[in-house]
């Protein structure tokens, strides 16, 4: 049975011009993402893990290749589009959760449903369940420095999973906060992926406490991608 | 709530400061617009209203002039009556002016409104002197109100209507001289005429001794002339669309009644267009300089703003908003500040107008009106506009991925 992927990336290339000479970073990506599963790819600090990371989820462009999703090339939409299907799409947790510090952890949540059919009361009821399920419920009216880590991070999830992405990418989603809530985290992000059959794919350049999980991992190196044993 | 209005307007709440500040630089701006254009307008429409009086008007008429010798040009004897009784102008003896000449006048595109005049000079019944008559065309107020008299100069009794008959005004120093006064009867020709007003109008270019109606002059005339010439006019009111068209109305009238036209009107229209448009250049040019500083500050800020707020634009089309979320957001701010502060500008203005001392308002009342009202409210917003618009293209070209490289 052939199952399309999520994802697809064909020989993606990406440089960058410093000081006037071109530096390739990622020198030929091949990867495929298929539903329900969670791809680990490992790398040392400036490998590319993040560029890799924006390029698979459209923010950013890569120098050569191709990348579809849901067997859309990403390079027949326009800026538009593109933010469209991050949006519907495409679930991103930052590593420094990048939550915009004046607005409280319900408006951070909300501000991901802009653009929906939904109304306002909808979007606020919707945004306000999901912070209730990551039991944040008395801290929907705190800005994000009266928070823990934690519970930034946590925000962070709800704002990611609040339009039921297909496809979660994550860069160091457990780097930041202690085992604890890192375990909390997977628990709320591994059975999404697996009982909705959506995809995620997590950057990591240390241990992830997730790898166990995995059901691919790759190692990210001189600009190459090499799927590893787990 | 648009999302965009609900946006924009917690950004507006966050920043108070920086708010308040691009606020009072468009209040500024719509209050000093506001106060210079009223009160430009006001010094403007007292000195139109002098020179309405005075620059705008022109008496036209043709001397009879000759040839002595081989070039020397000299008055002609009086047509009509040698002994001085004839069709007058400046002392001067005048040819006739026909009716379409004047149609002709009035038609030029220069030319407000113009009006026969006749002006006749009489040996006078009361010694051994002359009078001049003037005959005014009453259904025309417009041409005669300054050259000749206007009703604001009545000094006594009422002024003379197109219908009256056998009815004259006089002039003050005139009545002094013969005692008479309203109600007095004065013997012109063969024929008595009842004083109805006393008038003292300023120096005019159609001053009279006596003033009657056109046809009640015709009508006197035609006794004292032996060869009777049909509604005689020889002379011609003439009032121009305004002190900046009246040099070129002349050249009309010249051109229509031929070179030998004389034409009176006070000489100082061209100083006074000139003191106008000082008045209304430094206006305009106040406008502009205020317009440029009010908008590069404002500009200044609003830009400022989307750079401080670089990262958040970044997470947030990072995480699925478009360029015209961005867009509408930083728009819709622009928006408030300019129409808040224009607005406020605006009631700031009508304060300032309404305790300015009267001679500053030339003695007008304060009210502002509409069109400076508009341009108070619509050049803040327009400014701001433009603000907002040069602000958005900055957010909109920033690159996601470059933002959040560097957070």
């Amino acid at each position: 049975m052939n199952i399309n992927p999520v994802l697809k990336c064909n020989k993606i290339k990406k440089s960058f011009k410093i000081k006037g000479k071109s530096i390739e970073i990622l020198k030929g990506i091949d990867l495929e993402v298929f539903p329900g599963e969670l791809i680990v790819i490992k790398g040392r600090s400036g490998e590319g893990k993040t560029v890799l990371q924006w390029i698979l989820s459209g923010i950013d462009s890569p120098s050569s290749g191709d990348i579809l999703f849901e067997g859309t090339p990403y390079n027949s939409l326009n800026r538009e589009e593109l933010a469209n299907v991050r949006r519907k799409k495409i679930g991103l947790i930052f590593q420094n959760f990048n939550l915009i510090p004046s607005w409280t952890a319900l408006e951070n949540v909300e501000s991901a449903l802009l653009n929906s059919e939904l109304s306002q009361e909808e979007r606020t009821k919707k945004a306000v369940s999901m912070l209730k399920k990551m039991e944040l419920g008395e801290r929907l009216d705190n800005l994000p420095v009266e928070l823990s880590e934690g519970q930034q991070q946590r925000v962070a999830i709800a704002r990611a999973l609040i339009n039921e992405p297909s496809l979660i990418i994550a860069d160091e989603p457990t780097g930041n906060v202690d085992d604890e809530t890192a375990i909390d985290m997977l628990n709320i992000l591994i059975p999404y992926i697996k009982d909705n059959k959506n995809a995620m794919v997590v950057t990591t350049h240390g241990i992830f406490t997730g790898m166990h999980l995995a059901d691919r991992v790759f190692h990210l190196k001189d600009g190459l991608l090499t799927q590893v044993t787990k | 709530m648009p999302d965009s209005f609900k946006y924009a307007l917690k950004e507006i709440k966050r920043r108070k400061g920086r708010s308040l500040a691009v606020i009072l630089i468009y209040l500024l701006f719509g209050a000093t617009i506001v106060v210079i254009s009223s009160l430009a307008g006001k010094t403007r429409d007292s000195a139109q209203s002098v020179l309405w009086d005075i620059g705008a008007h022109m008496v036209a008429y043709s001397p009879r002039l000759t040839i002595q010798g081989c070039c020397i040009q000299a008055y002609a004897t009086d047509l009509y009556d040698p002994d001085r009784e004839g069709f007058v102008a400046n002392n001067a003896p005048t040819n006739i002016i026909s009716a379409d000449l004047i149609e002709k006048i009035r038609q030029s595109p220069n030319v407000k409104d113009a009006s026969p005049y006749l002006m006749f000079r009489i040996r006078s019944s009361i010694g051994n002197g002359e009078w001049v008559l003037g005959g005014i065309d009453l259904t025309r107020p417009v041409a005669h109100s300054s050259t000749v008299v206007d009703k604001k100069q009545v000094v006594e009794g009422q002024f003379l209507s197109p219908d009256d008959n056998d009815l004259v005004m006089i002039e003050p120093e005139f009545a002094s001289v013969y005692n008479l006064g309203v109600g007095s009867d004065l013997q012109l020709g063969d024929k008595i005429y009842k004083v109805a007003a006393i008038v003292n109008p300023p120096l005019r270019p159609g001053k009279a001794n006596i003033y009657m109606t056109l046809a009640d002059l015709r009508e006197l005339i035609a006794t004292r002339l032996e060869e009777p010439v049909e509604n005689p006019t020889n002379v011609v009111l003439v009032e121009s669309k305004g002190a900046k068209f009246h040099e070129q109305a002349k050249a009309d009238i010249a051109r229509i009644l031929g070179q030998s036209t004389r034409i009176t009107s006070y000489g100082c229209s061209q100083p006074g267009i000139l003191a106008m448009g000082i008045n209304e250049n430094t206006a305009l040019t106040i406008t502009a300089i205020v317009f440029i500083c009010m908008f590069l500050l404002a500009m200044r800020i609003q830009y400022s703003s989307v750079i401080q707020r670089r990262s958040d634009i970044g997470i947030l089309k990072a995480i699925g908003w478009r360029d015209r979320n961005v867009v509408s957001q930083i728009m819709t701010e622009a928006f408030f500040y300019a129409s808040t502060g224009g607005i406020a500008g605006v009631i700031i203005a009508f304060i300032i107008l309404h305790f300015l001392p009267a001679d500053l308002l030339s003695g007008k009342d304060t009210i502002i009106e509409p069109l400076i009202l508009i341009e108070g409210l619509m050049l803040p917003l327009a400014g701001g506009l433009i603000s907002g618009m040069i602000s958005s293209v900055k957010a909109v070209r920033m690159q996601t991925a470059d933002i959040l490289r560097s957070i």
